[in-house]
């Protein structure tokens, strides 16, 4: 191979590319990409599960919430209890001024914090979507 | 150069397997059937398996790379759309799997095993390398895209329209980057050849 014949080298780099055969898959390959793919299967499985579960726990507690709040507002239990305490209505008044004074920035840093959260969490979902949970 | 049509190739890996096409197995696979995938894996790993040797020269991590690749085609089978051919797509995630794979080496400044233990080569030893494999490894001193087109087309001759699919260019500019990557690649043999010439 002279280096100073193009020709040569050339035709020598083409066949030297060209020769080269297709080797044997190695013994248990498809095996092995069979059990990780089961497993990458079953990981999936138990993730869809997992965000079902949440989902519905999170509905379920709303729900209830919600349920509580409507029936406490329908009987006016704070209202029954907080009168039965003396001095306890203007208690309950000093909290909702101090709640009006404050309320908003609390909501407002809540809303960083849990925005900054699902962020985080949309982006590790992400990067596992690309790379796999488990590499 | 190529004279074998898109539709017929690979010629020499017809396993006979079953008469599922591809796309149906693809279907199967998104249905939850991963005995469907596996029959996808039979169907591709020969070529799988040699395109992630011919990015890695090493046995071992072409066999990492080509489960790798089998992995995360698995994982992104629900975006394939179809628009070409499964065979296509599956070298595609391949190819990046391994460019992955060598750009973070690179990063890391991981040195080969056979370039570590080179100064212990005697002179004898020296002059039996192989010339055809010295040339084969110089293929993965392209640039990442030159070495794709280079490595897909002498992979038992993968026609142009096939690589130009898998690398989603034109065949125009697909036919440009080859002819620079056969000049970079005679640069890169010819200093290579000057480093090893003894004396």
């Amino acid at each position: 191979m002279n280096p100073d014949d193009f020709d040569d080298f050339d035709r020598a780099i083409e066949d030297a590319l060209a020769s080269e055969s297709l080797r044997q898959v190695p013994f248990g390959f498809h095996r092995n990409v069979d059990k990780r793919v089961r497993l990458a299967c079953l990981i999936q499985r138990q993730r869809r599960h997992f965000r079902q579960c949440i989902v519905v726990a999170g509905a379920i507690f709303c729900g209830l919430t919600g349920l509580v709040a409507a029936a406490a507002a329908a009987v006016n239990w704070p209202g029954t209890f907080l009168g039965s305490i003396p001095g306890a209505m203007g208690l309950f008044d000093y909290a909702v001024a101090q709640c009006t004074v404050w309320g908003p920035g609390v909501a407002g840093v809540a809303v960083l914090v849990f925005a900054s959260l699902g962020i985080g969490v949309a982006a590790l979902e992400m990067r596992w979507a690309r790379h796999g949970a488990l590499s | 150069m190529s004279t074998v049509a898109v539709d017929t190739w690979p010629r020499t890996l017809e396993t006979g397997l079953n008469d599922t096409s591809d796309l149906e197995l693809v279907d199967r696979t998104k249905r939850g059937d991963t005995d469907a995938f596996s029959i996808l894996v039979r169907r591709h790993q020969q070529v799988v398996y040699n395109l992630a040797y011919r990015y890695m020269r090493d046995s071992a991590l072409a066999e990492d790379m080509a489960q790798e690749a089998f992995l995360k085609a698995y994982r992104l089978l629900g975006g394939f759309r179809g628009d070409c051919s499964f065979s296509t797509w599956l070298y595609r995630v391949t190819c990046s799997v391994c460019l992955t794979e060598i750009a973070r080496r690179k990063k890391r400044s991981e040195v080969p095993l056979e370039a570590a233990h080179a100064g212990t080569v005697d002179s004898a030893a020296f002059e039996a390398v192989d010339m055809a494999e010295i040339v084969r490894r110089c293929v993965t001193k392209l640039p990442a895209k030159y070495a794709s087109i280079v490595t897909l087309y002498y992979l038992d001759q993968m026609p142009y329209e096939q690589i130009a699919e898998i690398m989603k260019i034109p065949l125009g500019t697909l036919k440009t980057w080859m002819f620079r990557a056969r000049k970079d690649l005679r640069t890169i043999i010819e200093e290579e050849l000057n480093c090893r010439e003894p004396g």
